[in-house]
């Protein structure tokens, strides 16, 4: 099993947004950026990833298994993180313990304790009073405490202080040292995904922009900052994107097709993301 | 599945502490009044509420959705409130006795008080769970609050019925009946319960 995980041509169709055709992989050992705005089909994705809606067309396989909703046993060496806590609101984290040790067959008590105490939760206060940072700590202690191999985390770190997702990025990178393991990440925020990912996977209006390592990216686009005029100069079709006011332009472009006398930049995710979206010439 | 029921009585827990009280305090009221009747309201009530707590709970923390993340099939999410109502159902079952015992009321009137507590509940049980299932607390409400006024009413009605038909037809056909019929009632709402559940999506 090479990939963690592989999308062919998945579709969804519902009322008013369809996922056409999404396709893409995710190699094993690797973290991978899922971005996209805001309905751009990311949460869809990952839902249907994990089998909590149904698929209209094409094949799925999550490390290795191509039949999950008949194969609840996959979901112990999966870790899930949504963007909403989920628990009992009077739940403690001694409680949490309770439940999830008798429904993951490989859940690790010492782990879970572990993570609780780095994280700094405290054990007996309910869940309803705990901050957003410290919910989403509880998940991540709760998704890292049984024998995951793949992380799906669906914007774990939206809403969390500068401090807080510095340290949670930090148990991502420990947690991908292991070969075997590997990590699926939405999230808007897209300079974290720029610090740790390795692919990165751009959706947009339930389709696939690219889906690329991240370096890739890097090499393949420049930040072209010059006049209207001389922004003629380049082909129009190695223009992903173009900005212009009263000052100059600027676009996003293929910088094997620029004509040399350009001043390039490289280009940060946010930029490649944006004019990959917004396109304009 | 065990730490799904777990999680319904970690989330019913405070609700148990007040039902208890009120349970005590009914129960002397009844032994105070010599009238049991009372008691046994309260009982078919509170059988019917725990149920919805679980369900409401829940539906609040948008529970399901999560669980199916995790080693936990459909299945699971099903039989799982069943379970936890046959609990919460054989601790009521016991409970009833005391009020008949306490008031001196024959051992086999008694027994026949609970078993109509017990289908009643299970009645109820078997025909709201579907129901819960498809369409989640909120909107079930209207419905479900037709439901306990019906069960309420069977329940008087079926406790009559049973003390005036205790005269012709023998005992030992209702003991076996009642729960045989209930036992296929409840099966028949499961197979329906995960059908449903089967087709969900979160």
């Amino acid at each position: 099993m090479q990939n963690a995980l592989e999308l062919k041509n998945i579709t969804k169709n519902h009322k008013d947004f369809t996922l056409d055709n999404v396709s893409f992989s995710l190699p094993k050992g690797c973290i991978m950026g899922f971005i996209g705005e805001n309905g751009a089909g990311k949460s869809t994705t990952i839902r249907l990833i994990l089998d909590i809606a149904k698929r209209d067309g094409g094949e799925l396989s999550v490390l290795g298994e191509t039949d999950i909703s008949n194969n609840a046993a996959i979901k112990e060496h999966i870790g899930v993180v949504m963007d909403e806590t989920n628990f009992p609101d009077t739940a403690t984290a001694r409680n949490i313990n309770l439940i999830m040790k008798n429904i993951f067959r490989t859940w690790n008590e010492e782990v879970y304790h572990g993570y609780i105490k780095r994280f700094g939760l405290p054990l007996k206060k309910a869940i309803k009073d705990y901050s957003r940072g410290m919910k989403m700590k509880l998940a991540i202690s709760v998704a890292l405490s049984h024998d995951s191999k793949l992380l799906i985390l669906d914007e774990a770190t939206s809403g969390l202080d500068p401090i807080v997702r510095d340290e949670i990025l930090d148990v991502f990178l420990d947690f991908i040292q292991d070969e075997e393991k590997s990590i699926l990440m939405s999230s808007h925020i897209v300079s974290d995904l720029e610090k740790i990912c390795d692919y990165i996977t751009l959706i947009h209006s339930g389709k696939i922009i690219f889906s690329e390592s991240k370096d890739q990216l890097m090499e393949k686009y420049s930040i072209v900052k010059c006049s209207q005029d001389q922004l003629e100069a380049i082909a129009s079709s190695a223009i992903i994107g173009a900005r212009h006011n009263k000052f100059g332009s600027e676009a996003l472009v293929l910088r094997d097709h620029v004509p040399t006398g350009f001043v390039c930049d490289p280009p940060t995710l946010e930029e490649i993301m944006l004019y990959n979206i917004k396109g304009g010439k | 599945m065990k730490g799904l029921i777990i999680k319904d009585f970690i989330n019913l827990k405070q609700q148990l502490k007040i039902t208890i009280i009120l349970f005590i305090f009914y129960l002397l009221f009844g032994i105070i009044t010599q009238s049991t009747s009372m008691f046994y309201m309260v009982l078919v009530l509170y059988s019917m509420m725990i149920p919805l707590s679980i369900f409401s709970y829940d539906e609040k923390a948008k529970w399901d959705r999560y669980a199916l993340t995790l080693p936990v099939s459909r299945r699971d999410l099903v039989v799982s409130k069943y379970l936890v109502y046959l609990i919460v159902n054989c601790v009521l079952s016991i409970l009833a006795f005391v009020p008949s015992v306490a008031t001196g009321m024959p051992l086999l009137e008694s027994f026949s008080m609970v078993l109509s507590v017990v289908c009643i509940g299970w009645i109820y049980v078997s025909v709201s769970y579907p129901i819960l299932f498809k369409f989640g607390v909120e909107k079930s409400r209207f419905v479900i609050m037709i439901m306990s006024v019906i069960s309420m009413i069977a329940f008087t009605a079926g406790s009559d019925l049973i003390n005036s038909l205790s005269i012709s037809l023998p005992n030992i056909v209702m003991y076996i009946a009642s729960p045989i019929l209930s036992i296929v009632i409840i099966a028949a709402s499961m197979m329906i319960s995960f059908r449903i559940m089967a087709k969900k999506e979160f």
